[in-house]
């Protein structure tokens, strides 16, 4: 045959570009287990002076603040070598790397020169601590991440008024990652009502670019504990940090905004009496915004059912129509405290984070462009009536089990 | 709006990029012309010829147009005979048996086959008979010549299959098929007795389709056998049975069975026509024929269907398609097909419809874990590790930790070993064979997790493909999913999810693309009507089936 | 082989999903964004439905257009309606139009793999394959494509479903009210990109006469018009429900980050986006194809070329031209411009060459 010739060159011109596809390929493919897999991430402000300044960043001036940047790595359970700084006997089943920097990209360029490539897609938690919010706005902050390819938008987002980095190195429970366990305190909010309702990166876009103020859950470590103890407040405008609201408070808020998903509210019906507990099962508010004459005023309804979970009263007494009232009322009382002493926090640190401004902004949007400004400091000024309605649905199973 | 663009000025390594992306299909688009040409050139030229000689029809095989040339002159014996032991000279297995008949008073000689002709059935139909008249009746009064055979072949011989032929050629080549052959001085001609037996095997359940519930029959290698099985399958007076002789060397016949009142027409002429053009010196088995008229070649995937089952041939007979049965082969070919029919078993039909359709499914899901099982690992572990949950993630990387190769290259290890393995079994003696899978399965996977050469969770998935790939119900889609793996892993080891996607296109066009006998080979997936849908991932009842797939184009769309 | 040739007619269904599948390309990933910087309120959803509303009348137009002169493309009666020379020259224009469309559609695919599927392959080696592809499905003319479209199509709409439903974890409807609170002109304003964001469309006028049952041309145009404005619309509510307008302007691809910001602990795997991007590249693979033969078709109606031919003088220039536009915000500037064109051209056009053939047909008799 003529061109059995020309018919071999092809054949091998096929076989060399598929030798040569199967050589040069794997362009991006990088093996699972050759990637740092980050799982943390902690923000904090390096004191000048202090004693956490490990490695000066070259050609940083001491004015500048400096940030640290601590990510936590996981290592797979049968690695066998310990990563951590202080080696004992179980493997460690994370690693931290601390930089520091003046700005995020700088860390980052470092970071690259100092570890293996680094996959952010199962990243959890971010910590920013509130030092560093006091003097970084947030999306300086956040920018990297958000534009990041490797980042998804689904990791939570905390706050730290302690040192943020000190939250990756502990767990309550030991053998955790910090990181994960972290992240995992976050679904315990329908049995309490003291945990904010969590952000993801994703949901704090919103609020970001549109400038408003919001809370992010707050993260403290003491004695080798991991704790969510009450909310970090940044404020709309500036996007930094704006204060602290106390477990109760948080509690005061979740009501405000009518997330309260589970937990218990503690009253006292009368003072001779002891203490009562009214188990949320769900609760509801609506803001309602009132201008008279030009003055601004809003009225919050909360309501709520429950059930009494344990008493310590007598039991035959739960199903007395005039006590159970009593106990609503008392319960009503209390939660309007919670939220009034909310409310005042808020006014005292002019900022607010409970919606009253979306709320006037749906019902009365002309007037909403007219304060939106300066709608935090305008905010102190507005007073604010607060009306709970509690209904006992359930008076718990030991009623049943007693007639 | 932005007016003024930004362009990037062209460079030249653009251009060489570009003539990369014109010249490669452009080479391979040539290359596959080049390949059909060659195709085309040995057999595409009949193949696209009007139809040459007549079919013989099967019922009215008459000699009548023999008779005149028959009718010669009585004193041929001494001839015949000496022509028939030189053609059967260096064949000794054709035995010779002569008689004399005293009537006639005339020698006879038969010639018939050890082993092929049923000698029992001879003695008792054919000696027995002839002698007995022979020593019954005078020899006055006898006819001679070609009234001789019609008294012979009318009177005396107990003998339903009879013919007569003028050449010892033709008589020849039906005693090696187990004929006998009759020639009687004063007579005209040859005859041929039919007379075979053969030693068949009997009916059994199909090994290839076993399945649970339905008729426990399979084809066996004798042609009438099976056509008798399809006949008394379905009693039917459309169920036409033409015959066609194939191979030019060795003859056999094969029987293209349609409904006439069902079938298209002109998909019955167009398979007519290709069974027609088959020119090979000899076909072995319904492979042969198989391979000669399908569409395209170049496919992976199979274009022509092949059963066992009988009950299976009346089904898709029924729904209008033809099949084709050859003699000396247990397998009927069934066109055209379509791809989802490759994962139906006639078991879906004879169960309640919930779990049919349950099982179908699983067996869509199983075909798809066979195809991309592998290569979703490979796109998963190196390209997207964040798909996965963490915790998944971090046990996959604590097992992957000791391995010392790329993705690609422990599939690979792993899956050849696999295919391996399950070509030895097949080949393996009964006794040793599942000892064989636990050796292989079993400790070489153990010994090649515990050397740190693959992890254990790719000898999960390698064995849960392997075991889908069994769940195919026809060996041959099987084998196409077995194959199509290695690309699919290529590629994702190439392009991750990207290019498991354009696999997956490829895979999708090529199967738009192609056609068998016509119809489309994903007419499921992509419809004419979506009333097709009704048996397709699920089995819908019996009695919402009134029509025929409109895939077929059948004559009658009612089914009634 | 004659037996073939019988099936080569589009049923309905493949029609429709073809209709659908050159609309819904790459700009549905995009389309929050673009729309909420022009409208920079959350009512733009209702701009889009209006605009839907006028695409529905132009594509009427287009059906009775088509209707006119069945079995014909529109490269061929143009030239019957407005001179051969002056039809040749608007179909060399057309074909650079949906050439331009195409590498629009393959340089969106390249940014989205690049960015978020595979970092660092090189343009050249993704493109390649994907071009490839696509010639071997053009190659089957447009029943091939059809009936890929009726495969991928509803995959990619259960997948678009898929995101829609994910989406509503981050939905936050205090995004999206109060309606109107601007008022009306923000709305209108915003038709200026609406009115561009539904090019493809114009494949009716090239599909129409192939179809087995023209009568229901009608048909197709309605479910595929309504289809496609009910996913655009819910990618708008979603993606501003997620990340505010304000949040949504500053996402490249906003509808793609709806599905990164969802962890779905509850699955086998516990993100769904490489999985949903792929399913969105095979469907801007249809859209690229469908640009990519129509713009052959033209070649081959034009200058009497077979469609393998012109399908590979067309491969390189589209390869090229996807090259073309420097970066990711010039590259949304080629495809404003590709709407303006689609929607200048093929709404004025329509109506026009309708009115012309009425006459004509009236002065016939």
């Amino acid at each position: 045959m003529d061109d059995g010739g020309k018919r071999k060159g092809w054949v091998c011109l096929f076989v060399i570009a598929g030798m040569a596809g199967l050589l040069t390929g794997c362009w991006s493919g990088a093996a699972i287990e050759d990637r740092n897999l980050d799982i943390g991430v902690a923000f904090d402000l390096v004191e000048p002076g202090g004693d956490e300044v490990k490695q000066k960043p070259i050609g940083s001036t001491p004015e500048k603040p400096i940030i640290q940047r601590t990510v936590q790595f996981a290592l797979p359970q049968s690695g066998g070598s310990s990563g951590g700084s202080e080696s004992s006997g179980a493997p460690k089943t994370y690693f931290n790397l601390e930089q520091t920097g003046e700005s995020i990209l700088e860390i980052i360029r470092e970071v690259n020169l100092r570890a293996n490539s680094s996959a952010g897609f199962h990243l959890k938690s971010i910590i920013i601590s509130s030092k560093l919010l006091e003097k970084f706005p947030m999306h300086d902050l956040l920018d990297f991440l958000l534009a990041d390819n490797d980042v998804r938008l689904s990791p939570q987002v905390f706050i730290s008024t302690g040192k943020a980095a000190d939250a990756l190195r502990t767990t309550t429970v030991p053998d955790q990652i910090p990181a994960i366990s972290l992240r995992d305190i976050l679904k315990n909010r329908n049995k309490t009502a003291r945990l904010v309702k969590p952000m993801t990166l994703a949901k704090i876009i919103g609020p970001l670019r549109n400038e408003s103020s919001f809370v992010l859950p707050n993260v403290l470590t003491a004695n080798k504990q991991v704790k969510i103890a009450g909310a970090g407040i940044i404020k709309g405008g500036s996007q930094t940090y704006g204060g602290y609201l106390t477990e109760k408070e948080v509690e005061g808020l979740q009501w405000l905004r009518g997330e309260v998903k589970g937990g218990i509210v503690k009253c006292k019906p009368s003072p001779g009496n002891q203490p009562i507990q009214y188990e949320v099962l769900s609760a509801n508010s609506k803001i309602k915004a009132m201008l008279r004459k030009g003055k601004l005023s809003f009225r919050v309804s909360i309501t709520t059912s429950g059930r009494l979970s344990e008493s310590y009263r007598s039991v035959q007494d739960k199903g007395n129509p005039g006590l159970v009232h009593e106990i609503e009322k008392e319960t009503a009382k209390e939660i309007q405290a919670l939220a009034q002493g909310t409310v005042d926090r808020m006014h005292h640190l002019h900022v607010e984070v409970a919606g009253f401004g979306n709320a006037l902004r749906l019902q009365n949007t002309k007037k909403w462009r007219e304060v939106k400004p300066q709608w935090d400091e305008e905010f102190g000024n507005i007073p604010i009536r607060i009306e709970a309605k509690v209904r006992l649905v359930d008076q718990g199973a030991s009623t049943m089990s007693a007639e | 709006m932005q007016s003024s663009l930004f362009l990037t000025p062209l460079k030249l390594s653009m251009f060489i990029q570009a003539g990369w992306i014109t010249l490669v299909p452009l080479l391979i688009m040539l290359t596959v012309r080049k390949l059909r040409s060659y195709e085309k050139g040995t057999a595409g030229m009949s193949r696209t010829g009007p139809l040459e000689a007549d079919p013989i029809e099967d019922s009215g095989a008459a000699p009548s147009q023999e008779q005149g040339l028959l009718n010669d002159a009585p004193g041929e014996y001494r001839g015949f005979l000496q022509q028939f032991r030189d053609a059967s000279q260096d064949m000794a297995d054709v035995n010779e048996h002569s008689l004399y008949l005293k009537n006639l008073k005339a020698p006879a000689t038969l010639f018939f086959l050890n082993g092929l002709t049923d000698k029992p059935s001879l003695d008792q139909f054919v000696m027995r008979p002839l002698l007995e008249w022979a020593n019954q009746t005078e020899g006055e009064n006898l006819p001679t010549g070609g009234d001789l055979r019609t008294l012979l072949m009318e009177q005396v011989l107990l003998v339903s299959e009879m013919e007569a032929v003028p050449d010892v050629e033709t008589a020849l080549t039906s005693v090696l098929f187990g004929s006998t052959v009759l020639l009687l001085e004063g007579l005209p001609g040859v005859l041929i007795l039919g007379s075979s037996r053969g030693n068949t095997r009997s009916i059994e359940d199909p090994i290839s389709e076993s399945i649970l519930r339905g008729p426990r029959i399979g084809f066996t290698e004798a042609l009438s056998d099976n056509t008798a099985m399809l006949r008394r399958q379905g009693k039917s007076k459309h169920l036409a049975m033409v015959s066609f002789r194939v191979g030019t060397k060795v003859e056999k016949t094969l029987i293209v069975a349609y409904f006439k009142d069902i079938a298209d027409p002109e998909l019955v002429e167009e398979v007519k026509r290709r069974v027609q053009a088959i020119e090979m010196d000899e076909v072995l088995e319904t492979g042969y024929v198989e391979q000669w008229i399908e569409d395209d070649f170049l496919s992976p995937f199979p274009q022509v269907q092949n059963t066992e089952r009988p009950d299976r041939v009346i089904a898709a007979l029924l729904e209008g398609r033809v099949a084709l049965l050859l003699d000396g082969s247990p397998f009927a070919l069934l066109v055209p097909v379509t791809f989802s029919m490759m994962l139906q078993s006639p078991e879906d039909y004879y169960e309640r419809w919930l779990p049919s359709s349950f099982i179908r499914m699983l067996r869509f899901v199983a075909t798809w874990i066979s195809l991309f099982a592998p290569a979703l690992y490979i796109a998963f572990i190196s390209f997207h590790p964040g798909l996965f949950p963490t915790k998944l993630v971090l046990s996959i990387v604590s097992t992957r930790k000791g391995v010392p190769f790329t993705t690609l290259i422990e599939v690979l290890i792993l899956e050849v070993s696999i295919e391996i393995l399950r070509e030895a079994g097949l080949r393996l003696p009964k006794p040793i064979g599942p000892a064989m899978g636990i050796v292989g399965g079993l400790i070489i996977g153990q010994a090649a997790v515990n050397a740190g050469i693959v992890s254990p969770i790719l000898v999960i998935i390698v064995s849960a493909t392997a075991i889908s790939s069994f769940v195919a119900p026809i060996y041959s889609a099987g084998i196409v999913m077995r194959m199509l793996r290695f690309p699919a892993m290529f590629s994702a080891a190439l392009f991750g999810l990207y290019g498991l996607i354009m696999f997956f296109l490829l895979l999708c066009i090529h199967m738009t693309r192609l056609r068998s006998f016509g119809v489309p080979y994903t007419q499921m997936l992509a419809p004419k009507s979506y009333g097709d849908w009704k048996d397709f991932f699920l089995r819908a009842p019996l009695r919402f089936m009134r029509n025929r797939p409109a895939v077929f184009r059948s004559q009658s769309r009612k089914r009634k | 082989m004659e037996l073939d040739k019988k099936n080569e007619r589009l049923t309905t269904g493949q029609a429709l999903f073809l209709f659908i599948g050159s609309m819904m390309g790459s700009e549905l990933m995009t389309l929050p964004r673009e729309v909420a910087q022009t409208g920079k309120v959350p009512d733009v959803w209702i701009s889009i439905i209006i605009s839907g509303l006028f695409y529905a009348f132009i594509s009427w137009i287009m059906v009775k257009l088509a209707e006119c002169y069945p079995q014909q493309t529109f490269y061929e009666f143009i030239q019957r309606l407005i001179g051969s020379w002056a039809g040749k020259a608007i179909g060399l224009l057309l074909v650079i139009y949906f050439l331009v469309f195409a590498g629009f559609e393959l340089r969106s695919v390249n940014e989205v793999t690049s960015f978020l599927l595979l970092e660092g392959t090189p343009t050249w080696a993704i493109s390649s394959v994907f071009l490839w592809l696509s010639l071997y499905m053009c190659a089957g003319g447009l029943f091939a494509i059809g009936k890929m479209c009726q495969v991928v199509v509803p995959i990619f709409l259960c997948a678009l479903t898929v995101i829609c439903l994910i989406g509503l974890f981050l939905f936050d409807s205090n995004y999206l009210r109060p309606v109107l609170s601007e008022g009306a002109m923000p709305v209108i304003r915003t038709l200026r990109t609406t009115l561009f964001s539904f090019s493809g469309h114009e494949c009716l006028l090239f599909i129409l006469y192939q179809m087995e049952k023209p009568r229901e041309g009608r048909k197709v145009v309605g479910y595929g018009i309504g289809i496609t404005l009910f996913f655009y619309v819910a990618s708008v509510i979603v993606s501003i429900g997620a990340f505010s307008v304000k949040g949504v302007v500053t996402r490249t691809w906003p509808f793609v980050d709806v599905i990164r910001g969802v962890e779905l602990s509850f699955l086998f795997l516990e993100r769904l986006e490489s999985l949903l991007l792929s399913i969105w590249i095979m469907q801007v693979f249809i859209t690229f194809s469908i640009c990519y033969y129509l713009a052959a078709l033209g070649v081959s109606k034009v200058l009497r070329l077979p469609i393998a031919a012109a399908l590979f003088i067309l491969l390189p220039l589209v390869f090229l031209l996807s090259l073309l536009p420097k970066g990711i915000s010039d590259l949304f500037a080629v495809g404003q411009l590709l709407g303006l064109v689609s929607f200048l051209f093929f709404s004025i056009a329509s109506v026009l060459l309708l009115l012309i053939a009425k006459a004509r047909s009236w002065r016939h008799g």
